[in-house]
């Protein structure tokens, strides 16, 4: 073999080893829920049963459907430039090859750790259906071929993530539909997060964009199950049977302000007959949206249990906080706005 | 090496790159769209209900700069961070307000709606289908953002429901807001019935 056989067999098994690295995930290990364990402070008198998730994902998510094509400027015979773009889905066969297993362990074990149930009772079954999971990227080439040179211009953007469940809960006996729920959770790639990573080399980003489209999903994943607990206590509370231990004397109350972005929570804890702040944090969003953004609100939550309030104990709250504060249903149904105080104000912190 | 630089670039082309086109997406539809601005007419009826009963918006594949090597840029991260749908549907109601309705948000079907509101008020029901964006830079360094959102909605007045689907696009530029553009349109949509 010459030199330049040799050449081109060294750069192919450079750029096969560069470019072809091992993205296939595992969601089970990288999906953290740990931090749903004991949500809820008191029992709701009923069962739980998570049926197995259907796949109901659009075809173009199950497979590698990324097509290959380009344009072609200067059709020339010596000149061409060749200039590709558009979004790159993650490649389904990165993903967990068992991921609507995973996925479903995923769904039973995080509902456990939360103790949504008691586990005795009326027994309900939920039964979820996977809409969207996909990681995406932007990007955008140009290739400009000549005699004796190539030259590759490459843009990529930071890879964002989109996971979808439909949620349908019945009750397990009659098959009666108890309320349904449609909840998603986007991701955009944040270099600051841990285990993300993207280096860029003079060639560009190289395998690890295609690492972090994939596993963008997980993350996404991860934050729509910190959400679940709460969206499964509002849909479990539309069933007035169900006991469940509240606070029938509460000495103090939540209020909630949603961010901007709709992300996160301001969550502040006050002691009724006082006004004494006991709690005051801004959090990733947990409770479903309740309210348009920077608006303070009552929330139909008890801080005693921590379970959703149903429609009577949320009024019975209200009515024990009018006469402290101004809460009154003005452009929201859903929560109460908060006010401020009455006059005459609350007795001062002793 | 440097007669051989033609193969090493066309292998690193040909090994690295994905060259991919969406199917089914052309932006350049609605790049053709004239920019447009919101005028806010009077509606007649004195109260609405205003839930968003799904939301099923997928944006963050919309949402890219074009022409342009800006890696991230703050206009493309809150279209991707933000809840579209909710912010559509706040500029929903926002738009409603607008043209003299008294509008009470619905954030959840468990609500508990007061007899005298809900006897007395027009409940639109909206399912938002799919919303895509894309911000636009020209060559004359101006930005432009273009949107559509597939809106399916039910309205009950007095006890008859009115369903139907729409499709509205915008375009505003980098000061002005494109949810407002595309609230503005539906709202147009809708007013017929309320």
């Amino acid at each position: 073999m010459n030199n330049k056989t040799n050449f081109l067999i060294i750069i192919s098994i450079f750029s096969f080893l560069s470019c072809h690295h091992e993205v296939r995930q595992n969601i089970k290990s990288d999906v953290d829920y740990s931090n749903l364990k004991n949500i809820f402070r008191g029992n709701r008198y009923c069962s739980l049963n998570v049926a197995p998730m259907v796949d109901h994902r659009p075809k173009n998510e199950t497979y590698d459907h990324n097509q290959k094509s380009a344009s072609l400027f200067l059709p020339l015979i010596l000149i061409n430039i060749f200039n590709t773009a558009g979004p790159v889905f993650g490649e389904a066969s990165n993903y967990d090859p068992h991921l609507r297993k995973s996925i479903d362990s995923l769904l039973k074990e995080s509902l456990k750790l939360t103790n949504i149930c008691s586990g005795k009772g009326k027994r309900y079954t939920l039964y979820p259906e996977l809409k969207h999971y996909y990681g995406v990227r932007y990007e955008k080439n140009s290739f400009l071929i000549a005699a004796g040179i190539g030259l590759v211009s490459k843009f990529e953007f930071f890879p964002s993530a989109h996971v979808a469940f439909q949620l349908t809960l019945k009750e397990t006996d009659t098959g009666k539909v108890v309320s349904t729920r449609y909840i998603s959770e986007n991701y955009l790639f944040n270099p600051t997060d841990p285990g993300l990573n993207i280096n860029t080399s003079a060639f560009g980003p190289g395998a690890e964009i295609l690492k972090a489209t994939t596993r963008v999903p997980t993350i996404a994943l991860h934050r729509l199950l910190t959400r679940l607990p709460y969206e499964l206590e509002t849909m479990l509370a539309q069933d007035h049977d169900i006991k469940v231990d509240q606070d029938s004397d509460p000495e103090s109350f939540m209020l909630v302000r949603l961010t901007k972005e709709y992300d996160f929570n301001e969550i502040v804890i006050i002691e009724i007959k006082t006004g004494r702040i006991l709690f005051n944090k801004i959090t990733r969003r947990i409770f479903p949206i309740m309210s348009k953004p920077n608006e303070w609100v009552v929330a139909p939550v008890s801080v005693k249990t921590r379970r959703w309030l149903n429609k009577n104990d949320y009024h019975n709250l209200l009515n024990i906080l009018n006469k402290f504060y101004k809460v009154s249903f003005k452009g929201n149904l859903t929560a109460a706005t908060f006010s401020g105080v009455r006059d005459p104000k609350p007795d001062p912190v002793k | 090496m440097r007669k051989y630089s033609f193969y090493f670039y066309i292998l690193i082309a040909v090994s690295c790159s994905t060259p991919t086109i969406m199917p089914n997406h052309n932006p350049g539809k609605l790049n053709n769209l004239k920019l447009s601005v919101p005028a806010v007419e009077r509606i007649s009826s004195k109260s609405v209900i205003l839930y968003l009963e799904v939301d099923r918006t997928t944006s963050p594949i919309g949402a890219w700069l074009d022409d342009s090597d800006d890696q991230i840029t703050p206009v493309m991260k809150t279209f991707v961070m933000a809840n579209p749908g909710m912010v559509m549907f706040e500029k929903t109601a926002l738009q409603l307000e607008k043209s003299g309705l008294k509008v009470y948000r619905l954030y959840n079907d468990q609500t508990y709606i007061p007899a005298a509101i809900k006897n007395n008020s027009i409940l639109i029901k909206m399912t938002i289908e799919n919303m895509e964006f894309h911000v636009r830079r020209t060559t004359d360094l101006k930005v432009y953002h273009l949107g559509r959102a597939d809106i399916s909605y039910k309205v009950q007045k007095n006890s008859k429901v009115f369903q139907g689907k729409t499709s509205v696009k915008g375009k505003t530029t980098e000061n002005h807001d494109i949810f407002e553009v595309l609230a503005f349109h539906f709202c147009n949509t809708v007013k017929e019935l309320l």
